[in-house]
């Protein structure tokens, strides 16, 4: 004695008639707005952190001082630092030789060197990220006079790479990335050494140089200190808010069909008055909200991410696009589930009074 | 007996006084009443309860033999009791088909057969189901047509008609009211209405009187 299930969503999809259109309006609005600000925060913020990491974010630097009124400190250990190279969550190590270093084996019959950064004072050399056959030598290397731009290297029998730059000056730490040799001086005395390691694992960075360093008169600092660190709650709270403009967009359409359920009631008494039971009206309500939100939410993903890549210079990381759909996902997902509560709260009377609303 | 209400008394939880003081009413199948008096004396309020929208405080409502209640739910309204509404009432962007097979399509018919019942009950008050207008084009008389071929789709053991013919100028009142009554020749009709043409198409006139305080209260 009850509406069968697919006649009505039929009528649910009958039923849209201009308030329905008003409501996907509404909702392509709020939702393409929502999405939009929380891409931009969101490429803010991967751009923010990609910045923090190139500038040295996950380096750990272990100093050696030498003081002058301290008695002579035994400098850092060049071997102990090259060990740390891997360790899990350890993507390179390496440090600045204390003394200038002797004249490298002569090239080419010598080995090669793996390695594409070159600082001042260093014979610790760094894999660039990319490209992988770009090498830059520092100039303090080259000033031996067995380097310069154009020689190949070639390490062992392993590739070939061509020097294609030179540095002018110190090489940020971010280009550290696998594994460091130091081809002469395993166990040269070292002024710095520095741990580069992977995402979330700078915890581990400060461990292990504490523990590896703990003989020696070292400071230990993270390159950068990370900004969440030092936030004060209020600001964290601030932060997580400002995050969340996709649950207030859903708390407003949530209120946006209260009020247009509302306006509707004489219509529902009139479902009502003819059989039909209130919790068929509500999935009836909520059966048409979704035949306009779902494909409200599609086109709000089209604008957003067309408006998120045209602020940030026409591309979009395909990070950035899983953030835009997974906050349309989570609005939608979550308007729905409020959509019932919405519906049952403005039908909720008596037929009798319904009837007369009009 | 299709309806049967058996001292009924009615208050609006606002009001001090009682709308209906002990009403009593009995109509059998194919039977019409009307129920009339001035404004205000409770002959809406009369069909609510009776069509189960309004519980009685005190006293039974009987709908084919059976002691019946609103909490007894929407398995009967709009089933076994149909309702024609004074105001049109009608889904404004529906065709008419759809309009009058909703009560089908709420007792669980597919829309198939619902729609062919619908337009077959269409037919009958005079309305072109072939036309399927969308019913906010109708004209009152046709809406109100439309109307009685909906509430009489799930034939209903009663129809309940409030003030059916309000809206309407003498000529289609009359129209209407003969389709009303032609129609509704297997139910239990109970039509409350100011309209004295339409009441003497009835069977027998129910008057309600003035309320009267001093009446002993349940
Ligand atoms: N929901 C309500 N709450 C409180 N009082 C109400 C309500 N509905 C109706 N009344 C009152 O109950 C009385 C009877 O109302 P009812 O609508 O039954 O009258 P009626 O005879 O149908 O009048 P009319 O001919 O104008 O339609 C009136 O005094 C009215 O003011
Ligand atoms: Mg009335």
């Amino acid at each position: 004695m009850t509406w069968r299930l697919r006649e009505l969503l039929t009528e649910a999809r009958s039923g849209i008639g201009p308030r329905g259109i008003a409501v996907g309006l509404i909702a392509l609005t709020g939702l393409a707005a929502a999405a939009t600000v929380s891409g931009m925060q969101a490429e803010g913020a991967i751009r923010q952190e990609n910045s923090l990491r190139r500038d040295g974010s996950l380096v750990v630097a272990v100093q050696y001082r030498d003081g002058e009124d301290m008695e002579r400190q035994r400098p850092l250990k060049g071997r102990d630092c090259e060990r740390l190279n891997g360790l899990g969550g350890v993507q390179a190590a390496g440090g600045i030789l204390l003394e200038r270093p002797p004249a490298p084996v002569p090239f080419p019959e010598g080995p090669g060197i793996p390695a594409l950064h070159v600082t001042p004072h260093a014979l610790t050399v760094w894999q660039a990220e990319a490209p992988m056959d770009e090498i830059v030598i520092g100039p303090d290397l080259e000033d031996l006079g067995t380097v310069t731009v154009g020689t190949a290297l070639i390490w062992d029998a392993g590739p070939a790479y061509q020097v294609g730059s030179r540095a002018d000056a110190y090489i940020p730490h971010s280009g550290l990335r696998s594994a460091v040799m130091i081809p002469h001086h395993a166990d040269a005395n070292l002024s710095e050494c520095w741990i580069k390691v992977s995402p979330g694992n700078q915890r581990l960075g400060l461990e292990l140089a504490t523990a590896v360093f703990s003989q020696a008169q070292v400071e230990i600092v993270p390159w950068l200190t990370a900004q969440t660190q030092t936030l004060s709650p209020t600001q964290q709270w601030h932060a997580f808010v400002d995050w969340h403009p996709w649950f207030a967009v859903a708390v407003f359409l949530a209120l946006v069909i209260f009020v247009i359920t509302w306006s509707r009631r004489s219509e529902m008494a009139v479902y009502r008055a003819f059989g039909t039971t209130n919790g068929e009206l509500t999935l009836l309500i909520t059966a048409e909200t979704a035949v306009v939100l779902l494909p409200a939410a599609l086109v709000a993903c089209a604008i957003s991410v067309t408006v998120t890549a045209g602020l940030a210079d026409g591309t979009i990381p395909t990070d950035l696009a899983s953030v835009i759909v997974r906050i349309l996902g989570s609005t939608t997902l979550l308007t729905l589930g409020l959509t019932p509560v919405a519906a049952r709260l403005a039908i909720r009377g008596t037929i009798a009074d319904q009837l007369k609303d009009r | 007996m299709s309806l049967a209400l058996t001292d009924v008394w009615f208050r609006y939880r606002t009001m001090q006084t009682h709308v209906l003081q002990g009403v009593s009413l009995e109509v059998g199948r194919g039977e019409s009443v009307a129920v009339m008096g001035p404004s205000g004396r409770g002959k809406s309020t009369l069909l609510g309860v009776a069509g189960l929208i309004l519980k009685a405080e005190k006293g039974e409502v009987r709908i084919d033999g059976h002691v019946r209640a609103p909490s007894d739910g929407p398995g009967l309204l709009g089933q076994s009791v149909g309702w024609i509404l004074q105001t049109v009432s009608l889904l404004p962007r529906r065709g008419v088909v759809d309009n009058a097979a909703m009560p089908l399509l709420a007792a669980g018919w597919s829309r198939r057969e619902a729609r062919r019942e619908a337009a077959r009950r269409l037919d009958a008050v005079g309305i072109d189901p072939e036309d399927d207008r969308q019913a906010r084009t109708l004209s009152g008389g046709e809406a109100q047509r439309v109307g009685v071929a909906r509430a009489l789709a799930p034939r209903p053991v009663v129809l309940l008609a409030d003030e059916p013919t309000a809206n309407l100028d003498a000529k289609t009142a009359a129209l209407v009211g003969r389709v009303l009554f032609a129609a509704a020749r297997d139910t239990a009709l109970v039509v409350a209405t100011h309209d004295e043409v339409l009441g003497a198409m009835a069977d027998r006139i129910v008057r309600l009187g003035d309320p009267v305080e001093s009446r002993e209260q349940p």
